[in-house]
């Protein structure tokens, strides 16, 4: 059995701005190193606050609680949704017994990539859903 | 029959691939040659602020390839025991409570961030008792560092660090 190997890796962001309504896509914020299409992913991880309280742009994270409640859809650069609506709770490493999920290597569209809420409740305005990008760059 | 011809392992490519440009490799193989302990003192507690390491020339990029990283839990879990609750220096070991609010910065030459780790990864109790595999081959010690999204983590405990690495061969 294999584990990741993290070779790079970037905290990325999607924030629940306004009211949060389950349906609604709420895009990743933007990271000018890695929204250039320039990034190609091997693997990702999801945090809830249980992991990370407070991201580094003092963003609150989704509590352990509401994590069933989200899914993520990741877009490469021909704008095909290679991982569509993912559960974020199948994303959390620890409930993996510590492996870390790998998906087949693709260039990230990361400004069109989003995350979805199945269910509000619970979730206030401005927490953020975080996931740490395991990545190599183009070319590289 | 040859009774030492062992038979072939069947791979598939996606996996090959994964093997071949070092994304992953098995979790229960060792986690490198040597192993440094590192700690990082906090002599202030300020949000936001950067935590340099002290320079460790052999852990540069220049000297050593990086393959995994460990927060060393102070001890305090009873699913896990056996942490580290007083460091070398005497000192108390960083609450592993605290360890949600901290990311690790790992940095280069020109200070790029190669990899930004919260610390909460890096910590074995979290991930079924698996070491965080990670292959950095150019970052500069002195430019990575830890910062904290609260100001409210304890002074004068350290946080302890394994560092596994591999030495670059050199000429």
């Amino acid at each position: 059995m294999n584990n990741l190997i993290i070779k790079r890796s970037q905290l990325v962001e999607a924030q629940f701005v306004g009211t949060p309504a389950a349906g609604k896509k709420y895009q990743f914020t933007e990271v000018p190193n890695i929204s250039r299409n320039n990034i190609i992913i091997y693997g990702f991880e999801a945090f809830s606050a249980a992991q990370l309280s407070v991201t580094p742009n003092n963003n609150t994270v989704i509590a352990a609680a509401d994590t069933d409640q989200i899914c993520v859809t990741l877009v490469d650069s021909e704008n095909r949704e290679r991982i569509y609506q993912l559960p974020y709770y199948t994303a959390i490493r620890s409930l993996n017994g510590g492996f870390v999920l790998m998906v087949q290597p693709f260039v990230l569209n990361l400004t069109r990539s989003y995350v979805q809420l199945t269910d509000a409740t619970g979730v206030s305005t401005n927490e953020v859903a975080c996931i740490n990008l395991y990545y190599s760059i183009v070319g590289e | 029959m040859n009774q030492n011809v062992q038979p072939q392992r069947l791979i598939s490519p996606l996996v090959q691939h994964f093997l071949d440009k070092k994304y992953c490799r098995n979790y229960t193989g060792v986690e490198g040659e040597k192993c440094q302990l590192v700690l990082l003192p906090f002599p202030s507690q300020n949000y936001q602020q950067a935590y340099y390491f002290a320079p460790q020339t052999m852990l540069d990029g220049d000297n050593a390839i990086i393959t995994a990283l460990e927060v060393l839990p102070d001890n305090s879990s009873e699913l896990y025991p056996g942490g580290l609750s007083t460091l070398p220096t005497g000192q108390t070991n960083f609450p592993s409570s605290y360890l949600d609010r901290g990311v690790l910065y790992m940095s280069n030459l020109r200070r790029e961030i190669i990899a930004e780790l919260p610390l909460s990864i890096l910590n074995r109790n979290n991930n079924g008792n698996k070491p965080c595999f990670v292959h950095f081959t150019d970052q500069v010690w002195q430019n990575c560092y830890v910062q904290f999204v609260s100001n409210t983590f304890p002074p004068n405990q350290p946080l302890a660090i394994n560092v596994w690495y591999v030495e670059k061969q050199h000429n």
